[in-house]
C-alpha cells in the first residue's frame, strides 16, 4: 500500500513539473518579460540591469531553476497590470470559485447518479429515455449556450432569478445549474453503463436466486459496486469542472477566479496567468492523486495492478 | 444527410447567403426573425445590432467554426495517431514516457492550455488552429497505442517480422488500416467538443478576432443584446447545437456499425 501511494505521489509530482517546464517555456517564448513589463523608451542600459536582476542573461536551465526556486519560495511575482502579488488576488477570488464549483459538484452527483440509475432499472421504458435524452442534451450543448438559454427564460422572460453577480443566494442558482447540466449528463451516462455492467454479473443473479428482495439487490449489490468507480469518473470530471467554470463565471460575471484568468489572457498578464494555470493544475493533480489512493484502499484489486 | 448538408452550407457559403455578411444596414438594426411581428422574409433569421443579415452571418460562422475544427482535428488526430503508434510498438521507456506526457494532458483542463498559447501566441487563426489541435491529441493516442498492443501480437505480424519487416514497415503496412475503423469513429465522436472548444474561446472573445465571425463569437456578441433581441445570440447558438447534435449521433451511429468499442 505503501508503495502504491509512494508511486503514485511520484507520478503527481512529475505532471506538476511538466506543467511548470510547459508555462515556462510558453512565457519565455512569448518574448521577454522586460519588454511586456516596461515602456518601449526605457534605455538599452535599463533594460540591460533589469536582464541582469532578473537573470535574464543566464542560460536557459539555469533561468528554470530560478523561476522554480521562485515558485517554491511562494514569490509567484506580481500582477503587470494591477502591480500587486498574484497570490494576493486570487486569495480575494477563491471562495466564490469554491463555493460555485462545490454546489455545481453537489447537484451534479445528487442529480445524476439517480438519473443514472432510472435509466440503467427502466432500461427501454419512457423514464429512461427522458433521462438519457436529458444526458445527450447535456453532452451536446456547450455550458455558454445553456446558460443563455436559462437566462433568457429564468431572468428576462419569468423574472424569476438573477443572472449577474452573486449577492444573494439566489444569484447561486442559475450560474451552478448551467455548471451542472453537463455534469450531471456525464454522470448519468456513467452511472448507467456501470450499472447494466454489474447487473449481468454472476453475484447479482446469485442474490436474486438466494431470494434477496428487489430493492435490496438494487442497492446493496448493484449500487454499491457501481458507485466505486464513478470516483476515479469524478475525479476526472474536475477538469471539465475547472473548464467550465472559467466559462460560466465570466457569463454570470461571477465574482471569482473565471474572470481574472480570461481577463489576464487579453492583457497579456503573465503573472497573473501562470500562478492560476499552476494553482489549478496542482489542485486537480491532487484531487486525482487523492481519488487513486482512495481508490486503493476501498479496491484491493487496483494496487496488484499498477 | 444533415452532416452532408453542414458540409455543403460550408464549402458554398458564398453562394449560398442572401445577403453579405459584413454588410451594414443601419436602417434594419435588430430586425426580428420572419416568424415573428415585424419580421421580414428578406431576413429570415432577423438582423444584429448593425443590421447585418443573420442568416447569412451563420452561414460565414459555419464555414469559420467547422473549418477550425476539421483542421484541429486532423492536427490532433496526427500528433496522437503517431505517438500512439510509436508508444505501441517500441514499448520501454518511448511507451512510458509517451504515457506520461498523455497523463499531463488529461489531468490539466484543456481550455488552460489553450489560454495559454494564446497569450503567448496571439490569436492568430494558424496559432488558434494548433492549440486547439493539441486539445484532444491524448484520447487517439491512448487508443491507437491499445490498437497496436492488441495487432501487435496478431500471427501475421509476427510472420512479416520474421521475415524481415522494419517497425516503420509494419506500422504503416499492417498496423493502420486495422485500426481505420476505430479511427474513424474517434474522429467523429471528438469533433463536438473541438467545436466547442473553439466556439467557447470565441465566445469569451480569445477566440477568432473580429471581423472574422465564428458561431461562438456571434453568440459573444448577441450577448450584449438579450433583453432587446434574443434572437442576435439564440441564432448562431441553434446552428452550434444541431451540429454538434448531428455529429455526435453520426459518431454514436458509426460506432454501432463499425462495432467499435470506445471508451468515453
Amino acid at each position: 500500500m505503501l508503495r502504491f501511494i509512494a508511486w503514485r505521489l511520484g507520478r503527481a509530482a512529475l505532471t506538476v513539473l511538466l506543467v511548470l517546464v510547459g508555462c515556462f517555456v510558453a512565457i519565455r517564448s512569448a518574448g521577454s518579460p522586460v519588454d511586456i513589463l516596461y515602456p518601449e523608451d526605457a534605455t538599452p542600459e535599463q533594460t540591460a540591469l533589469l536582464e541582469k536582476q532578473w537573470g535574464l542573461d543566464r542560460s536557459l536551465p539555469e533561468q528554470f531553476g530560478l523561476y522554480v526556486a521562485n515558485l517554491a519560495r511562494g514569490d509567484f511575482g506580481v500582477s503587470i497590470i494591477e502591480r500587486r502579488p498574484v497570490t494576493h488576488i486570487y486569495a480575494e477570488k477563491l471562495q466564490p470559485t469554491l463555493q460555485l464549483a462545490g454546489l455545481a459538484l453537489l447537484i451534479g452527483v445528487c442529480v445524476g447518479i439517480p438519473l443514472g440509475a432510472i435509466a440503467a432499472l427502466r432500461r427501454g421504458r419512457a423514464a429512461a429515455r427522458a433521462a438519457m435524452a436529458l444526458a445527450f442534451t447535456g453532452y451536446a450543448v456547450p455550458h455558454f449556450i445553456i446558460a443563455i438559454v436559462l437566462i433568457l427564460i429564468f431572468s428576462y422572460h419569468l423574472n424569476w432569478l438573477p443572472s449577474t453577480g452573486a449577492a444573494s443566494a439566489w444569484h447561486y442558482v442559475l450560474p451552478a445549474v448551467t455548471l451542472a447540466l453537463p455534469l450531471i449528463a456525464a454522470i448519468a451516462r456513467y452511472m448507467r453503463s456501470t450499472m447494466l455492467d454489474v447487473m449481468n454479473q454472476d453475484y447479482v443473479r446469485t442474490a436474486r436466486a438466494k431470494g434477496v428482495a428487489e430493492p435490496r439487490v438494487v442497492t446493496l449489490h448493484v449500487m454499491r459496486n457501481a458507485l466505486l468507480p464513478l470516483i476515479t469518473v469524478l475525479g476526472l470530471e474536475v477538469a471539465g469542472l475547472i473548464n467550465g467554470s472559467l466559462i460560466v463565471e465570466t457569463v454570470f460575471s461571477w465574482p471569482g477566479l473565471g474572470k481574472v484568468l480570461t481577463g489576464s489572457v487579453s492583457r497579456r498578464d503573465f503573472p497573473v496567468l501562470q500562478f492560476g494555470v499552476i494553482a489549478y493544475a496542482i489542485a486537480v493533480v491532487s484531487i486525482n492523486c487523492l481519488v487513486d489512493v482512495l481508490y486503493a484502499v476501498a479496491d484491493p484489486r487496483v494496487r496488484v495492478e499498477s | 444527410m444533415l452532416a452532408v448538408l453542414m458540409a455543403v452550407v460550408a464549402v458554398f457559403a458564398p453562394w449560398l447567403t442572401p445577403h453579405d455578411p459584413d454588410a451594414t444596414q443601419m436602417l434594419a438594426r435588430l430586425k426580428p426573425p420572419a416568424f415573428m411581428e415585424g419580421g421580414e422574409l428578406n431576413h429570415v433569421f432577423g438582423t444584429d445590432q448593425a443590421g447585418r443579415d443573420l442568416l447569412s452571418r451563420c452561414i460565414y460562422g459555419v464555414r469559420v467554426s467547422v473549418g477550425i475544427a476539421l483542421f484541429g482535428l486532423v492536427i490532433g488526430c496526427l500528433i496522437g495517431t503517431t505517438l500512439g503508434v510509436i508508444s505501441g510498438l517500441f514499448g520501454g521507456i518511448v511507451d512510458r514516457a509517451i504515457m506520461m506526457l498523455v497523463d499531463v494532458f488529461i489531468s490539466v483542463p484543456n481550455l488552460l492550455i489553450v489560454l495559454v498559447g494564446v497569450a503567448a501566441f496571439g490569436t492568430d487563426i494558424i496559432v488558434l488552429v494548433f492549440l486547439i489541435g493539441l486539445a484532444r491529441w491524448e484520447t487517439y493516442a491512448r487508443m491507437v497505442r491499445g490498437q497496436v498492443l492488441q495487432v501487435r501480437e496478431m500471427p501475421y505480424i509476427e510472420a512479416s517480422r520474421a521475415l524481415g519487416a522494419s517497425r516503420a514497415w509494419i506500422a504503416i503496412r499492417h498496423v493502420l488500416p486495422n485500426i481505420a475503423s476505430p479511427l474513424i469513429v474517434l474522429l467523429t465522436l471528438n469533433f463536438p467538443s473541438i467545436l466547442l472548444l473553439e466556439s467557447s474561446l470565441s465566445f469569451l472573445g480569445i477566440g477568432v478576432q473580429p471581423p472574422t465571425a465564428s458561431l461562438g463569437s456571434m453568440v459573444g456578441d448577441g450577448r450584449d443584446h438579450l433583453i432587446a433581441a434574443w434572437w442576435v445570440a439564440v441564432a448562431p447558438a441553434l446552428v452550434i447545437v444541431a451540429i454538434t447534435f448531428v455529429v455526435q449521433m453520426l459518431g454514436d451511429w458509426l460506432r454501432d456499425v463499425m462495432d467499435v468499442r470506445i471508451d468515453d
